[in-house]
């Protein structure tokens, strides 16, 4: 099977959602969005693993986005944990208002 | 490697640390033994002392005798060796040093016998002869300083003995204070040897070509001169006399060894050691003879309106070294030196006799509380006559022989206003201590008369040591005795191609005549004063008691010496002050101040936020993308 | 052909991602989440690696984004506003900013073939190869993987359980 598009075409796809994912960090102002965001960047980087994967030929690749995916799943699991500790503790998720480590 | 010069020297430490470590100890009967111990090691010291510097008296120009402790101090371009010398200079002084300091300490058996601080005392005077046979043995420049030093120290602890009396202690921090001026001279002196010579080695400097070459220069001068400013501080001389009437506070017998025979002489002594370098500064030694001349009637004018007994010594002190300092100034070396030892014999028996009258009258030093005490001691009244006749100058006592050669030796080499200004403070001399002795043992009794209950004479352990030491003035200036040949053969002291030449009118034997009959006078006149012509002398008093009053406060000298001394260190310890709160202050919160503030920027980048520490963490990767990859490629 | 499916794939995923962070309400976001992450899976399946296709698909957007989906009802987070003052306005600008050079930087950056002459293997990516390759040399990532599965569990567990007051 050949390759579907030149390399250099699918890492720009992934840079491109890697930015995306980083504006939205920039931006959003609550904890569950910025998650969202993060969740962006974690896929873009599976998509260059992927690309990288088929462009040398080799699984490892693979295994690693695969990795990616399950550690994302864990970390999912724990941020929520704490989003739903932040709302029961401080009522609040907007970021701004959870600044206890500033100074 | 001769050891009886290396037991005579170390003996002295040796009973010092001895009862230093019964003290630790705690032996149950060292106060009572410290005594007679401190005896046992200067009596060996003084039998190590007779036996090797027989040696030396017997054949005056043989070798030194020496002892090579090894290398003292030893760096890149200096090595310093230390080394015992004796040579026939040295020997006479060795014997003066262990057997008075002898005699003196069987006499502080007696009158220390009831003070609780014996083993302290007696501790401190044997480090005191050790310290003062160092300053004498020593071979070279600073080795003698080590010594010089060493008698310092010991000065200072015995001056303030007592020092539950916070007089004392601030007497004997005096002295030390002094004595440090003139020992700043001495150490820059060693200092400008060293670059000049390259070695402190007496023996080494004395036959160093660059002395010749460098003769009547002007460096040469400085450096004596600087020499001599330790001669001022140690001995007494004006301006740095101040610390010796105030050092009368410690116990007498520490001001006869120390304040009469010995350490005041450690100043002439090295005049006496380095005479081939004055030798060669005719300057220096004009300036020597100046001061000198000066401090003898200085002194002298003012022991006559003192009315403490031990004042009354130690101006008397500090005029004779005056005369002996004239001596060195004027070439004599020998003369000097010879009335030194017979100095020490007749001040040290005056101070102990002064001292056996305190002791009869339970502390009481004032003469004029004193008189018709020859009925109560007789003994201790004789034994002062004896160190009275030898002080004026009475023939044939002692001091006559050697006065009367300074006295000549002035005469023969320097212009007449020496001999003048010599011979003034001779009757000054007269009258003072004639004063002195009719207060005190002639005349009616003006003694407290709760001291006159308990008066008794002193003990024989006291009046031991006197009697040895009245005989020595009585016989001191007669051939045998007095070392004179000895002198005459190792210290060239003009005396030599003086003695017989004609100088003018002035002979030897005129001046002698002269001097003798002035003397006399003047003792016989100031006698009789005190006797009969009380009316006149109360009239007299009247008329210069404004002048006497001066003269009591030493022209005031000491009193502004003090006096500035405590301004100066009141402003030097204000622009310290000033210096500490404006500068240092200053500085130490300016840094502190600056890093609260970078505290402070660098607190901002902590928002708390955690978008701007994922900013933080993006830039920094940027920027260390961008030194790895060295720029941007293509 | 299939490139050009590629490129409508990829456009779609950009494009929903956009939508991720820009709409205001945070359930619309997580929606277009899945859907950007099923035209992600379907790039994945183009380039070859069919496993992690459907990996993607039942995980990502099936559990995880599932997940961010009930916490969201379950705290009844509402719509609000995305920018409020002038602060956070600056943010955002500095973040597009900086975003900005970073994506200009790392197209300089990237050097990589544009041809797309390769050819690979048959059997690259399917399920067999892909396990001979995990279970193989990767092991121990596999093993290490399942020990941070479970120290999630634990860590949801200490967090979430509290004991009750009084």
């Amino acid at each position: 099977m050949s390759m579907v598009v030149p390399l250099s075409h699918v890492i720009g796809l992934s840079l491109i959602l890697f930015f995306i994912g980083l504006t939205g960090i920039f931006t959003r102002r609550d904890a569950i969005t910025v998650f969202l965001a993060v969740e962006i960047l974690l896929n873009a980087a599976n998509i260059a693993f992927i690309g990288f994967a088929q462009s040398l030929e080799s699984e490892f690749g693979h295994v690693a986005a695969f990795t990616v995916i399950c550690i994302a799943a864990a970390e999912a699991a724990i941020g929520l944990s704490i989003v739903i500790r932040l709302k029961a503790d401080h009522r609040t998720l907007k970021l701004k208002d959870l600044n206890e480590l500033r100074g | 490697m001769e050891p009886t010069l290396f037991w005579m020297v170390v003996l002295p430490f040796l009973g010092s640390m001895v009862l230093g470590v019964a003290k630790l100890i705690n032996w149950r009967s060292c106060e009572r033994f410290a005594g007679p111990i401190a005896c046992a090691f200067i009596f060996l010291s003084f039998f190590c002392a007779l036996r090797v510097a027989y040696i030396h008296l017997e054949d005056p120009h043989g070798p030194p005798t020496t002892v090579d402790l090894g290398i003292w101090i030893d760096s890149a371009n200096m090595s310093l060796k230390a080394t015992l010398l004796l040579d026939a200079l040295s020997s006479i002084l060795v014997l003066i040093v262990t057997g008075i300091g002898f005699l003196i300490h069987i006499y502080s058996l007696g009158y220390m016998a009831h003070d609780e601080g014996r083993l302290r005392y007696f501790s401190y005077l044997n480090l005191f002869c050790g310290f003062m046979l160092v300053l004498l043995t020593a071979s070279s420049l600073p080795f003698l300083f080590v010594g010089w030093e060493g008698v310092g120290l010991c000065s200072y602890l015995l001056i303030g003995f007592w020092y539950g009396d916070r007089e004392n202690a601030k007497a004997g921090r005096k002295a030390f204070v002094v004595n440090r001026i003139g020992d700043a001279g001495f150490i820059m002196a060693m200092v400008l040897a060293f670059r000049l010579f390259g070695t402190l080695e007496f023996s080494e400097i004395a036959s160093h070509p660059a002395l010749v070459l460098l003769a009547r220069s002007n460096v040469l001068e400085i450096l004596a001169i600087l020499l001599f400013m330790g001669c001022v501080g140690k001995s007494a001389q004006f301006p740095l006399y101040i610390w010796l009437p105030d050092a009368m506070a410690g116990p007498t017998p520490v001001s006869a060894l120390i304040h009469a025979a010995t350490m005041v002489t450690a100043g002439v002594y090295l005049l006496a050691r380095m005479h081939f370098l004055f030798y060669l500064t005719p300057l220096a030694q004009e300036c020597v003879a100046v001061v000198g001349a000066f401090t003898a009637i200085f002194g002298a004018t003012i022991a006559v309106a003192q009315h403490d007994i031990k004042r009354v010594l130690a101006f008397s002190t500090v005029s004779q070294l005056g005369y002996m300092v004239l001596a060195m100034g004027v070439g004599a070396y020998s003369a000097g030196i010879f009335h030194l030892v017979t100095h020490a014999y007749f001040k040290a028996l005056l101070f102990l006799a002064a001292g056996s009258v305190i002791h009869a009258l339970q502390g009481e030093q004032n003469i004029l509380k004193m008189g018709g005490l020859k009925t109560y001691l007789i003994a201790s009244s004789i034994l002062f006559l004896c160190g009275f006749f030898a002080i004026i100058g009475f023939p044939p006592f002692s001091g006559w022989f050697s006065k009367d050669l300074i006295l000549f030796s002035v005469i023969a080499t320097s212009p007449p206003i020496f001999f003048w200004i010599g011979l003034v403070t001779a009757i000054l001399t007269t009258i003072y201590m004639t004063r002195l002795f009719y207060l005190v043992f002639l005349g009616i009794p003006k003694i407290d008369q709760r001291k006159l209950r308990d008066i008794h004479e002193s003990p024989t352990v006291m009046l031991f040591p006197m009697a040895v030491l009245a005989i020595l003035s009585i016989l001191g200036g007669i051939r045998w005795f007095s070392f004179q040949s000895v002198l005459n053969e190792v210290l060239p002291g003009q005396i030599a191609h003086v003695q017989g030449a004609d100088h003018g009118w002035f002979t030897e034997g005129r001046v002698t005549l002269i001097v003798t009959l002035t003397v006399l006078l003047t003792a016989t006149i100031t006698l009789r004063t005190y006797v009969s012509w009380t009316k006149q002398l109360e009239v007299m008093r009247q008329w210069s008691a404004r002048l006497l009053g001066f003269l009591e406060n030493e022209y005031q000298f000491n009193r502004g010496v003090v006096n500035g001394a405590r301004r100066f260190s009141h402003i030097a310890a204000m622009c310290s002050q000033m210096m500490d709160t404006f500068v240092i202050d200053k500085f130490v919160n300016s840094v502190s101040k600056q890093i609260q503030g970078i505290g402070k920027w660098v607190a901002r980048f902590q928002t708390g936020a955690p978008q701007t520490y994922v900013m933080m963490i993006l830039i920094g990767f940027l920027v260390m993308g961008w030194i790895l990859l060295e720029g941007v490629p293509k | 052909m299939e490139a050009i499916i590629f490129y409508i794939f990829s456009g779609f995923a950009v494009l929903f991602s956009l939508m991720v962070i820009l709409l205001k309400n945070p359930v619309t976001s997580a929606l277009s989440l899945v859907a950007s992450f099923f035209c992600v899976s379907g790039i994945f399946f183009l380039l070859h690696a069919s496993f992690l296709g459907v990996i993607q698909i039942l995980i990502y957007a099936g559990a995880i984004v599932v997940l961010f989906l009930y916490v969201l009802m379950l705290l009844n987070i509402k719509k609000e506003d995305l920018i409020e003052n002038k602060m956070e306005r600056r943010l955002g600008y500095g973040g597009k900013a900086l975003v900005l050079v970073l994506v200009l930087f790392a197209f300089q950056v990237i050097d990589l073939p544009t041809s797309s002459t390769m050819q690979v293997r048959e059997s690259f990516g399917t399920v067999a190869s892909f396990g001979q390759e995990l279970l193989g040399p990767f092991a121990i990532v596999f093993e290490l993987v399942s020990l941070v599965l479970l120290a999630a569990i634990l860590g949801v567990v200490a967090l979430i359980s509290r004991k009750e007051k009084g």
